[in-house]
């Protein structure tokens, strides 16, 4: 045990380092913007002089007071097309808002339509916070999307508040959170549950009208959630949505016909939609929103209306736009942090003076840019005081149009008022972009640490990976480990000191004393553990590299090096298939040697001798492989920048979404999903018939029996459940809906349970009570010679339960227990655990990846028999015993093994972007929204679906240390000794080397997996100010980066059980053996 | 083509001399040269890049046909005295020549095949582009299996013997080693740019 513990607490070490050099880099990389705490107020600009100011809320703060109310309509995902009118082509979601065309027309001095571009992230939370504060949101805060923060920047909601104006708000209960106890009224309904069309928008309309007729408000805000949700569920080609937009319309027309004359009225949608309906990305549909202005008193001067209102030509506004522009209007000041410019149109025109010329008109909207770039000013001044990222030059020309500006204006040159017009603008758009492309700090220093610590790890697990590869015999080899984790345990408490005497010492540092901390433990102890290795160490050397090994690490720098161009990160899925292709020949040709045998057969083309040929056998599992690589292809849905060459898999569309013109194919779909969910439950009975696991009725194999296929049958049926119309599954009640699901998490539970408490799945048949049992047994054995499967049956168990212990104390012959089931004692617990793994993976996947699943099972199942057989041929002359011989797991298959964990990442229907996040996978067996205290089991559902492929590859981990001790034998033409083959149990019997060749495996996986991690991170690093690093290498940096973690801990979980499994074993055994003496 | 497939049986013996070997490959040198330039000079484009698909037609045709013819002459020249099938009767030696082109058409067209199914499994398009993929294993066919052919002919242990020899003698065998095993690295070699988007214009 004490090796264990050795190698748990190496363990721990490594992924300390690991874990240090993440959160490095990710401080560094992913750092927050500077948000700046001061707030606007009235009298702000008063000690200036320049502006008559009016200081007073009910006459207007900075400005004239120009509209009493406002109501925002927020349709969430409006997306540009839908409000525009097109009268030549109809799709579900066009011409559907006919009511605001005919405001355009029939009014247009009353009303405007924008295109309202939003800034990436596109999700809920982030573009309300830009809408409210008219701040740029960072990539980080999309992460937090979950529990959405309350905003503690200047926005415009707290500066009414502040002023003592009152907001009425209902809808999604995101505005909630972020402005807690803002709202004077609030009817919120939850927003997360993204099937549900109609609870939050029904609400809504029960609320709105009545509230806008009580008039108690200055600032009515309604949240409309339907068409958002529409598009997740159904996309935007559905005719749900031509509904769902039809009702939006009926709404605005009744708040159109209810708003007083002192009310404005700005409808928008927060963001758009993909053509799939999602968001969350950057491309051009998800960015082009929707804006519609009106009002019924006059709006704009008739000067600034475009001749013709429908024509293509809309003006087009950043969504930050709304701030400034909606503050002035009601007469509040602009938010501190806004860098969003006026809308100019709405500045034109005045009640006091309907009739004035268009050059007063473009005085006043001059008046509004002027107030809006003076608190731009006095926000990036204020910044820069906090950070010197500011372009100097670019600040510098920047400021010298404000003061051309300043000039043109102070000498009243009135023919040029459209010039200085255009100076403002320009000075606003500009300090927007300089903005918009330094805002996400880097911190160098960080990052470059990051990325040192991660090379340091890496180094120090390929030590200790090296240190295990030797031939050393077991107690030289714990030595050896005691003897490392002893010195890293002392450095590691020194660099604590150190940081702690740091800490206490240097003031400044104390407020990332854990970083600090973390990071001088891990860099002080392993680089004493390098040093020590690589100087004074001679036991641990390079042994030979062989050509295999070389070409799998060649292959993984390949793929850590791709991932700093932007077009491998784009097309990984292919490169991924490639690699795996590649390396899967290598490893053929290269141990093509071994299978060659002597032709014992003078007939040439004698199909029997020819199939068992191990070369035949071993083409056989290449050829299997490689086509369901290639199929799992079929399962990839695209990211954005590989349209329009690739097309998204027709199996990740739900049922329920597809037309009903494709019946054929969704009952085809379906009966497919069935066959490939039953395959596994059965495949995995039929093994553990085969060696003699199903005995007897321990919980695991009553398990095997009835809970894995229960599973499959109600995830059959739970699919069969959502391929009917939604509106019949909506009307079920909710406990239908969920039940079927829920059994299937219960069957994963108590599988879990019963893999942790009782595992084995041995049976024991004691020969001295059981003697008339063995004697029909072989009786039996001689009467049906004929049939010869039934025999090959027995005689196979037979020869699995006849072990003996080489110094057998009770050697009578009676005595000597029969055990079935015992040489594939680990493997047939540790199967069970991956076929529960792969059952609910498959019901969170959804039905149209049930085949994929399957792919993956079939991949997985011939890559072990090929390395079985290789390793079986391979030391076929040999005579060193088993244990010895699979003691070095080679490289090039956990290479391929690592390799097709990222494969089924994208063959599962996901990529490294945000949009193809498959959220709805969170209410497989929930329904409704999820109080707080359950968000994590939607973020661990959403990250199981995401991962599904790298988790089942992960857990399955350890069958490869299996594998060649119960199969593989079939190839050798000897099966002579197979009576004294001790199969699995022989690990058992070198329990320290077991130990140590698991924890060797592990290292070796997440080698891989770090090294490919690194590369990402390096490109994150290097490309911080590429055009594409918020689109492609950051999202890739985070994926991997998750990816890596959720490994790191199964990895960490896995050992546990695998530990937990050989002590069950270890006790099961005494008790046995002191059964045996007692008879 | 017939007298190369007669003597091919046999030539695996006789190596040929170094100093011939060194000519053949010279002269396929200066053919895939000429095969680029002349194109070139009297049309002005590059027809690799401007039709490629028609000048891997025509690459395959014109090799073939000249290696056939090369691997003939010499092969020939190095066996003067190897008259296997004159023996027999004229008609059975038509016979056996005709079953001959049949079994070696066969070959080709079966190693066409395999080529194109590895294409696939490495990631081409299955239903797509399918005239691509098979002009790229057309193309591979002829640079690695025909000059195999050519020379060793139908027996399969020949093959074996060629292809898992470590370090074959200097001479044909291992000039056919080596060129097979380079034709198939360079075509696995070209799949590497094939993401790239260095083509599109905001590159």
């Amino acid at each position: 045990m004490r090796s264990h513990n050795t190698q748990l607490f190496l363990m721990v070490w490594i992924f300390t380092l690991y874990v240090t050099a993440i959160v490095l880099f990710t401080k560094g990389f992913l750092l927050k913007r500077l948000e700046i705490p001061q707030k606007s107020t009235c009298s702000d600009f008063q000690a200036d002089g320049k502006f008559d100011q009016h200081g007073d809320f009910s006459q207007g703060c900075w400005t004239q007071r120009r509209f009493k109310q406002a109501v925002l309509l927020v349709i969430d995902a409006l997306r540009f097309d839908f409000a525009v009118p097109d009268s030549k082509s109809d799709t579900a979601f066009q011409n559907r808002l006919p009511f605001l065309s005919r405001l355009l027309v029939e009014k247009p001095l009353h009303s405007r339509l924008y295109e309202f571009l939003a800034d990436p992230p596109t999700t809920t939370m982030q573009r309300l916070k830009g809408l409210t504060t008219g701040s740029l949101p960072t990539f980080v805060d999309a992460g937090s999307n979950f529990a959405s923060s309350e905003i503690v920047e200047d926005n415009f909601i707290s500066q009414l508040t502040g002023l003592g104006g009152s907001i009425t708000f209902m809808g999604d209960d995101t505005w909630e959170s972020l402005f807690i106890g803002k709202f004077k009224k609030a009817f919120p309904y939850p927003s997360f549950n993204v099937k549900d069309l109609h609870t939050v928008d029904n609400g809504v309309i029960e609320h709105l009208i009545p509230e806008i007729i009580n008039n108690d408000w200055h600032l009515l805000i309604a949240h409309f959630l339907g068409v958002d949700h529409c598009g997740h569920r159904f996309g935007p080609y559905h005719s749900a949505m031509s509904e769902k937009l039809s009702q939006m319309n009926d709404v605005i027309r009744s708040v159109v016909e209810t708003i007083s004359n002192e009310t404005v009225l700005f409808i928008f949608g927060d963001h758009g939609m993909t053509s799939t309906g999602d968001h969350g990305g950057d491309s051009a549909d998800e960015l082009s929103a929707a804006l519609f202005v009106y009002s019924p008193s006059q709006l704009m001067h008739p000067d600034t209306v475009l001749l013709n209102p429908l024509q293509k030509n809309y003006k087009t506004l950043s969504q930050v736009d709304l701030v400034p522009t909606l503050s002035l209007l009601l007469g509040t000041p602009i938010p501190f942090s806004n860098l969003g410019s006026v809308m100019t149109d709405l500045f034109t025109f005045e009640d006091k003076s309907p009739s004035s010329s268009y050059s007063v008109a473009v005085l006043k909207s001059i008046e509004a840019l002027r107030l809006n770039s003076y608190q731009v000013k006095r926000y990036i001044d204020e910044y820069s005081r906090v950070s010197d990222e500011f372009p100097h030059q670019r600040a510098t020309d920047l400021q010298s149009k404000l003061d051309a500006a300043e000039r043109l204006l102070s000498e009243g040159n009135y023919e040029q008022l459209s010039h200085i017009q255009n100076l403002y603008i320009d000075y606003l758009n500009g300090v927007k972009h300089m903005c918009q492309r330094i805002w996400a700090k880097f911190d160098l220093v960080l990052i470059t640490c990051g990325i040192l610590m991660m090379v340091i790890a890496i180094t120090s697990s390929v030590a200790l990976v090296l240190c295990l590869n030797t031939t050393m015999a077991v107690p030289q080899i714990s030595l050896t480990l005691n003897g490392h984790l002893k010195l890293i345990i002392k450095s590691g408490i020194f660099g604590l000191a150190f940081g702690i005497f740091a800490v206490l010492l240097h003031t400044p540092l104390r407020s990332n004393w854990a970083t600090i901390l973390f990071f001088l433990f891990a860099l002080i102890s392993s680089l004493t553990f390098l040093c020590k290795f690589f100087l004074l160490d001679k036991s641990c050397k390079f042994k030979q590299v062989s050509w295999e090994s070389f070409m799998a690490t060649v292959l993984m720098l390949f793929y850590a090096v791709a991932m700093t161009s932007n077009s491998y990160v784009v097309r990984e899925d292919d490169v991924c298939v490639f690699l795996i292709h590649t390396l899967l020949l290598t490893v053929f040709l290269l141990n093509v040697k071994y299978t060659r045998t002597k032709r014992k057969s003078t007939r040439k083309w004698d199909l029997g001798v020819w199939l068992t040929q191990p070369l035949s056998r071993v083409m056989f599992i290449i050829l299997i492989i490689s086509a369901a690589v290639r199929l799992s292809a079929h399962f990839r849905v695209c990211r954005e920048e590989q349209y329009p060459a690739c097309e998204s898999s027709a199996f990740a569309q739900s049922l329920s979404s597809l037309p009903p013109a494709q019946i054929v194919f969704k009952n085809m779909r379906y009966f497919l999903s069935l066959a490939c969910v039953s395959v596994l439950p059965l495949g995995l009975r039929f093994w553990m018939s085969h060696y003699g696991n199903l005995n007897g009725s321990s919980a695991a194999v009553t398990y095997a029996i009835y809970g894995l296929p229960l599973a499959a049958v109600c995830a059959s049926f739970y699919w069969a459940l959502q391929a009917l119309p939604d509106k019949t599954v909506d009307s079920l009640p909710v406990w239908q809906q969920v039940l079927l699901p829920r059994i299937v998490y219960s069957v994963f539970a108590v599988g879990i349970i019963i893999v942790l408490w009782k595992p084995l799945t041995v049976y024991v048949i004691h020969r001295g009570e059981k003697k008339r049992n063995s004697n029909s047994e072989s009786a039996s054995l001689e009467i049906h010679q004929d049939e010869e499967h039934e025999v090959v049956k027995k005689v196979f168990k037979k020869m699995k339960s006849n072990w003996k212990k080489p110094s057998n104390d009770f050697s009578s012959d009676s005595s000597v227990p029969m055990v079935y089931g015992l040489a594939t004692v680990y493997s047939a617990s540790y199967l069970l655990l991956v076929t529960i793994f792969i059952l609910v993976l498959t019901i969170l996947l959804g039905d149209g990846f049930a085949p994929a699943m399957l792919l993956l099972s079939v991949q997985m199942f011939f890559l072990l028999e090929l390395y079985a057989v290789i390793s079986h041929v391979k030391f076929r002359d040999s005579g060193s015993s088993k244990v010895d011989k699979f003691h070095d797991i080679p490289w090039s298959i956990v290479a391929l093994w690592a390799l097709m964990a990222s494969q089924y990442f994208f063959a599962t229907g996901h990529q490294a972007t945000v949009p193809s996040i498959r959220f709805e996978s969170a209410f497989v067996g929930f329904h409704g929204d999820f109080p707080f205290y359950l968000y994590f089991v939607a973020a661990l559902m959403i990250g199981l679906n995401t991962y599904a492929g790298p988790v089942i590859f992960t857990v399955s981990l350890p069958l490869i240390i299996f594998w060649p001790y119960s199969r593989g034998t079939l190839s050798q033409q000897d099966g002579s000794n197979r009576a004294n083959d001790k199969g699995e149990f022989l690990l058992h019997e070198n329990e320290e080397k077991f130990s140590v060749i698991c924890f060797r495996l592990f290292m070796m996986y997440t080698i891989f997996l770090a090294v490919r991690f690194l590369g990402t991170m390096v490109s994150a690093g290097i490309h911080r100010r590429h055009l594409m690093v918020w689109k492609i290498f950051a999202p890739r940096f985070v994926f991997e980066g998750v990816s890596f973690l959720l490994t790191m801990t199964i990895i960490f979980i896995i050992y546990l059980i695998l530990l937990r499994l050989d002590k069950v074993l270890k006790n099961w055994f005494d008790q046995l053996v002191i059964k045996c003496h007692e008879q | 083509m017939a007298a190369a497939m007669d003597l091919s049986s046999d030539c695996l013996q006789q190596s040929l001399s170094i100093r011939s070997l060194f000519f053949v490959n010279f002269g396929m040198g200066v053919f895939v040269v000429m095969f680029h330039l002349i194109p070139y000079l009297y049309l002005n484009e590059i027809i690799v890049i401007s039709s490629p698909l028609l000048a891997v037609k025509w690459f395959c045709i014109l090799h073939s046909v000249l290696q056939v013819a090369t691997y003939a002459l010499i092969v020939k020249k190095q066996n003067p005295s190897n008259k296997t099938g004159s023996k027999k009767s004229p008609w059975r030696n038509l016979c056996n020549k005709i079953n001959g082109l049949l079994k070696y058409g066969l070959l080709y067209f079966s190693s066409i095949l395999l080529f194109h199914m590895i294409a696939v499994l490495y990631g081409a398009p299955f239903s797509e582009s399918v005239e691509e993929t098979f002009k790229l294993s057309t193309l591979l066919a002829t640079l690695t299996t025909l000059p195999c052919m050519c020379v060793i002919g139908l027996d399969a242990d020949s093959w074996a013997q060629l292809f898992t020899h470590n370090r074959p003698v200097v001479g044909i065998e291992s000039c056919l080693q080596q060129t097979t095993v380079m034709t198939l690295v360079g075509a696995w070699l070209g799949a590497f740019p094939i993401p790239l988007d260095w083509d599109r214009p905001w590159q």
